[in-house]
């Protein structure tokens, strides 16, 4: 399969929220966040090995890549991760290892609206983290897919307004388009205007779904002043149970695409790059050994990669729980030391500066939720 | 009397490496708690707890009066249950695993236009006001020549500058990326050099879009002159050239 027949076959996605709205956003925060949403779980063994640990290569023959890029002598990234290796060598990006939000139960469905509700006690959550992070930063959430992603819905009355035409969507209201764009100024007006534009010009609208290009367009578009401050992109597939890959196949392929859209998002935004800050976010790793199929199944801990200026000290972050047998979660997944919502907390509050107590409590539900924010943020 | 200090210094005795078994032990039980490991808390100082602490006191970036070795274990075991304990419990939580990378190769985070100008003999007395320009695509395989975009760009002391741009490849192409990622000179023997964003594609409606590429010009085989009106080559990929082609008053 070569890449533009793999690319017309994904169905990634991206969708830009926060714009500032005259009238609602009071004092605009300075940074900028994006969400990199890998579906089917991001194997963190394979995209940054733990080559310092002796039981690596017993319980993974196969699975870690042969010519790994060595970071410190303990850790390493996958040789695709050539881009975000440089990022690291330049402080402006981080790794958190053995990681993920408190979920155990290996659900596609149910970690994925976990990992957006960002409440893992199971309740029917309504909104996202990172919409409800835009709530208390006051920065109104409207996105422009056809549906709203669960991760940025916030409480905001505004975000009912769903234009919905880039993805796609085959009936477009144009009134409701061009009633918007007259009511703002600045970008979010030229952006409800051209939405318009293309509904009422074309029936089907060019479907943009090659992941590096929408990372290209994302940022561009966040770079504006009067842009959004919040993105989400949605790269699918990670779910590799058979034929995983090691140095070449899809898992491989795929970390190579978050490189490459970590790369395009970069210099989308030129020099925004400086205040902004993008995470991974994965409903949950995989197995720590290869099945019978050379594929890895559900598991547990994964890696989160972030990069962006806003990071200051760049590193590979963990407590690690080790890979014999005794220190696996159930006998069979890397173990989570650490509760990914702690990573996003710190990403948010370098972003759009709220307060850890606030971003814990409003935003996680989870008061005693740890601050990590020293560890890579000023 | 005699009994009783007898007594006593078996006492000290005793209790002497009692108490140094129990620092030792104190440091482990709180490293035991953190990112960093220092085997198994038995108060019996080997080399796992010596490097944990010396790990763990790098990451802490601070020191204790009479150092962190295993003669010191009760002043170390005394901060840690001090009134800074739980911040520095906080800071251990976890490990930093620091980058030391040796990277090799290209620099990929470089700004894709950039280019080095100190070999290039830039036309310093070249001005021109107003140049229309075409970016032209060549294809290797027939005999088919298409416009990939036109507009307009001036030349000062040799220095080009794009001030309009249309693209005619749809997709993600837009006119201000050519304002913005143009590097380009005239040079003293008539061509534009420099490196330049590109879009190699057509892409028609519903179809997937493609980012844009890069190329340097001139193309090695570089032929006539373009100054002040005529056309610079450059190499795309495997399947297709470009151009642009110059026309100034």
């Amino acid at each position: 399969m070569d890449r533009r027949t793999f690319l017309k076959l994904s169905s990634a996605s991206a969708v830009l929220a926060g714009f500032p709205v005259p009238g609602l956003t009071k004092t605009l925060p300075k940074g900028r966040i994006a969400v990199l949403f890998l579906e089917g779980g991001l194997d963190g063994l394979a995209a940054v090995p733990p080559i310092g640990d002796p039981m690596l290569s017993r319980m993974r023959r196969n699975l870690v890549a042969s010519k790994p890029l060595k970071v410190n002598p303990f850790f390493a990234l996958h040789p695709n991760l050539k881009v975000f290796a440089q990022l690291l060598g330049r402080n402006q990006a981080a790794v958190f290892h053995a990681t993920n939000l408190p979920y155990t139960r290996r659900s596609h469905f149910e970690g994925q609206r976990i990992a957006q509700t960002g409440d893992p006690s199971g309740a029917e959550t309504m909104t996202g983290w990172l919409g409800r992070a835009m709530d208390q930063a006051g920065i109104a959430g409207r996105a422009l897919t056809l549906d709203t992603p669960l991760l940025i819905r916030g409480t905001t009355d505004i975000d009912s307004f769903y234009p919905a035409s880039l993805l796609g969507s085959q009936d477009p209201d144009g009134a409701l388009l061009a009633l918007i764009a007259e009511g703002h100024d600045g970008l979010t007006a030229r952006t409800f205007a051209k939405l318009h534009e293309k509904a009422m010009a074309s029936e089907s609208l060019p479907r943009v779904r090659d992941p590096e290009g929408l990372a290209l367009a994302t940022g561009r578009a966040m770079r504006d002043p009067e842009g959004p401050r919040v993105t989400m992109i949605r790269i699918p597939e990670f779910d590799t149970h058979a034929n995983q890959g090691t140095d070449i196949g899809l898992h491989p392929e795929l970390i190579g695409l978050i490189d490459r859209v970590i790369a395009r998002f970069r210099e989308g935004l030129g020099p925004v790059w400086n205040e902004t800050v993008l995470l991974t976010l994965t409903e949950f790793g995989r197995t720590v050994r290869e099945n019978g199929s050379a594929g890895t199944d559900h598991g547990y801990g994964s890696a989160g990669l972030l990069a962006g200026g806003l990071i200051s000290r760049a590193g590979v972050i963990t407590n690690w729980p080790g890979l014999a047998e005794a220190d696996l979660w159930e006998g069979r997944d890397l173990l989570s030391t650490l509760d990914y919502r702690s990573v996003c907390a710190a990403c948010i509050e370098a972003a759009l500066g709220l307060d850890h107590d606030v971003i814990a409590d409003q935003v996680f539900f989870a008061p005693k939720l740890r601050r990590v924010t020293p560890y890579i943020f000023g | 009397m005699r009994l009783l200090v007898v007594s006593l210094v078996v006492v000290i005795a005793w209790f002497a490496p009692d108490q140094a078994r129990a620092d030792v032990r104190c440091v482990q039980a709180f490293l035991a708690e953190t990112a960093f490991d220092p085997g198994p808390v038995d108060g019996l100082w080997g080399r796992k707890t010596g490097d944990a602490l010396t790990s763990a006191f790098a990451q802490l970036d601070r020191e204790v009066e009479g150092g962190i070795g295993r003669n010191n274990t009760d002043a170390v075991c005394a901060l840690f249950s001090g009134p800074e304990g739980s911040e520095i419990a906080d800071l251990l939580a976890l490990r930093i695993y620091p980058i030391s990378l040796d990277i090799d190769g290209d620099d990929l985070l470089a700004d894709p236009t950039a280019f080095d100008f100190s070999k290039v003999k830039v036309a310093e007395d070249a001005n021109f006001g107003f140049c229309s320009f075409t970016i032209k695509r060549y294809l290797f395989s027939e005999d088919v020549t298409d416009d990939i975009a036109t507009g307009t760009l001036s030349i000062d002391n040799g220095w080009v500058s794009v001030t309009t741009a249309r693209w005619r490849t749809g997709g993600f192409a837009q006119p201000e990326q050519l304002v913005e990622q143009t590097n380009l000179a005239l040079t003293t023997d008539g061509k534009l050099v420099g490196r330049m964003i590109y879009y190699e594609r057509f892409i028609p409606e519903g179809e997937v879009f493609e980012p844009p590429i890069y190329v340097t010009l001139p193309a090695r085989h570089e032929k006539g002159p373009t100054y002040p009106a005529g056309e610079t080559f450059f190499h795309a990929n495997g399947w297709s050239e470009g151009s642009i082609r110059l026309f100034c008053r």
